[in-house]
């Protein structure tokens, strides 16, 4: 069942913030990662007659989510995922003890991460998706997702441990 | 001398571990996803979404796009090799 312009405002408002956060961790900048959204749900509008109802929303924007990073790294080359200084130029309720500091110290761990480790971590503990739905959004086994994750989140927490030593 | 509450007790340090695992692991998940949003973000998207359903009534697609309807669920391969669509309507794919 195709896409309905109703069901495209209700996607957007469910997933949009998640696609963000997504995007913002694989790209490190915060106004590349809202282009990246905008051309997600362009491709996910232009796409809508594949929409299938109660089909893992979440894991099919995900997916045109992660190819549309890919396109934008082929066209404008490769780059690191570190924050840019001033990346959290936006308003933050209250205080926050992650929001800036430690949120770069994240960015520059995930940076250090192997990219096939960092886009399954990050498609399921950001995007919350399942691990099976990582495995085919990634086209590997599902326990290579299970094994990926688990070794990120070990380096992650390594390198995490190191930059407070130090 | 320094006590060591489970060190008599492996099963019970095992749980300890675990539990202290679990608690960095929540830690991190955390971490991960606490990423602000910027201001307008939702409303800027919402416009966006509405106006990309109004100017691509017939579908202009990106040269990903294929991929991304004939492959969802299988392996993850280059996009670029397809040529990018500009006309036609979005239910001929």
């Amino acid at each position: 069942m195709a896409l309905s312009r109703g069901q495209f405002a209700d996607l957007i408002h469910e997933h949009a913030p998640a696609l963000y956060r997504i995007a913002y961790r694989m790209v490190g900048e915060c106004h590349d990662a809202e282009d990246v959204v905008q051309d997600t749900l362009r491709s996910a509008w232009a796409c809508r007659e594949s929409f299938q109802q109660g089909r893992g929303q979440r894991a099919w924007l995900a997916t045109i989510l992660r190819r549309r990073v890919i396109d934008r790294w082929r066209r404008v080359g490769r780059r690191l995922v570190l924050a840019q200084e001033g990346s959290f130029d936006v308003a933050v309720d209250g205080i926050d003890p992650t929001a800036d500091g430690f949120t770069d110290e994240m960015q520059q761990a995930l940076a250090s991460l192997p990219p096939e480790l960092r886009e399954s971590i990050l498609l399921v503990v950001v995007g919350e998706l399942t691990h099976q739905e990582t495995a085919d959004a990634l086209g590997v086994p599902l326990g290579t997702v299970l094994s990926r994750v688990s070794r990120a989140r070990q380096r992650l927490r390594r390198h995490l441990r190191a930059a407070t030593l130090h | 001398m320094t006590f060591e509450p489970t060190s008599h007790f492996p099963a019970r340090r095992q749980r300890v571990d675990d539990n202290a695992a679990d608690l960095a692991d929540h830690w991190l998940d955390e971490a991960l996803c606490t990423v602000p949003l910027p201001d307008g973000f939702l409303s800027r998207m919402t416009a966006f979404a509405h106006e990309t359903s109004l100017v691509l009534a017939g579908g202009e697609l990106f040269a990903g796009d294929f991929h991304d309807l004939d492959n969802f669920g299988g392996p993850a391969g280059p996009t670029s090799h397809r040529a990018p669509r500009t006309s036609g309507p979005a239910s001929s794919i």
